[in-house]
């Protein structure tokens, strides 16, 4: 496909505990245009894994998840792939949530069903990413 | 067992919030998420796997907020219905359905609504299933009226504090948020619960390590 304003889907990977999260956001980034989903992980070490295997544009990254947590994850993203757009996806976001994500330019947003925030949030990451 | 201390209130009241806000809010913009996606024209018949979901965390939103409101022993929450006599030894048994990990010693029943009943004993199974070993030794004993029941857990050495409030609503021991879904609210219904059918619940340290739980009810 060629033409003026054409822009290829982002790529993205999502990590969450929860399966019945990663389906639903599955389903609704795969019924988005502009969005394919490449890979799923349900902790912080899949989803290094899956970024190193499918280096996405972004991931989305839940952050209480066991084993390694998003925390953990997100850090590790970072060093390997600085290029690549990261958001927190999370279901309460105090005060550490929220300095944590800010000092590593992090945007956070608050699980919902409606995908609209997530989505522009993936949006901004991949653009922020490689405007660094 | 010790009293809530002022700094474990102010401790388990931002917990509660942490908790509530994550367990609640996962389901409940599942949910949503869910019905939009079918709403948007996805046929339910093609995406089994997604009705199914929708159906999975309808129902443990319903059983979070009727947890909320049990666990906070607001009376008009609280169940309703006749006492009846209730066999413990069943309720063990239908709460327990792995094929070991089960001893249970003696027999014996309960003048209570069945519903409590249920919720109670699957409440301390659930609680023993997850943190403690295998076996779980049940012992059931009527003495002056009252039927007695003991779950022994064995499990590792608890920390004081673990004993203390593992009865207080959404303390969850060394379990981390991220380790199991639930508002650690289980054992905190139970005694509530129990209280309502005019009985008690109470827990104390195992000698060796782990956890035993008391029910204390009204003898059919």
């Amino acid at each position: 496909m060629s033409g003026q304003g054409y822009r290829p889907d982002l790529r993205i990977v999502i990590a969450d505990d929860e399966p019945d999260v990663l389906a639903l956001l599955d389903a609704q980034f795969s019924m988005r245009p502009g969005f394919e989903v490449v890979g799923l992980a349900t902790n912080g070490e899949e989803a290094v894994e899956e970024a190193r295997a499918k280096l996405p544009d972004a991931v989305v990254m839940d952050l209480l998840m066991p084993d390694v947590n998003g925390f953990e994850g997100i850090a590790a993203l970072q060093e390997a792939f600085p290029a690549m757009g990261v958001v927190a996806y999370t279901g309460v976001a105090g005060t550490f949530v929220r300095e944590e994500m800010g000092s590593r330019n992090v945007e956070v947003v608050l699980k919902s069903g409606n995908l609209n925030p997530l989505a522009e949030a993936v949006e901004r990451s991949v653009h922020s990413a490689a405007a660094h | 067992m010790a009293p809530v201390k002022n700094g474990d209130r102010e401790w388990l009241e931002q917990r509660a919030l942490n908790v509530i806000g994550h367990e609640l809010r996962t389901p409940a913009s599942t949910v949503r998420g869910l019905s939009e996606v079918f709403a948007a024209g996805v046929d339910p018949a093609e995406r089994p796997e997604l009705a199914d979901a929708l159906v999975r965390n309808a129902r443990r939103l319903e059983g979070l907020v009727d947890d909320l409101l049990t666990a906070t022993a607001v009376w008009p929450a609280l169940p309703v219905g006749n006492a009846s006599r209730v066999d413990l030894v069943g309720h063990v048994v239908l709460g327990w359905p792995e094929r070991d990990g089960l001893s249970i010693d003696g027999a014996g029943a309960a003048r209570a609504r069945t519903s409590s009943i249920s919720r109670i004993i699957g409440a301390v199974l659930d609680n023993a299933r997850a943190y403690g070993k295998r076996p779980l030794t049940v012992s059931i004993a009527t003495r002056g009226g009252r039927v007695q029941t003991a779950f022994d857990s064995p499990g590792p050495v608890l920390p004081d504090e673990d004993v203390r409030l593992a009865l207080e609503p959404f303390w969850r021991g060394e379990r981390a948020v991220t380790s199991s879904p639930g508002l650690g609210l289980g054992l905190t219904v139970a005694r509530v619960l129990a209280d309502h059918e005019g009985g008690r619940l109470w827990v104390e340290a195992r000698p060796g390590g782990g956890l035993v739980t008391h029910l204390e009810l009204p003898a059919a």
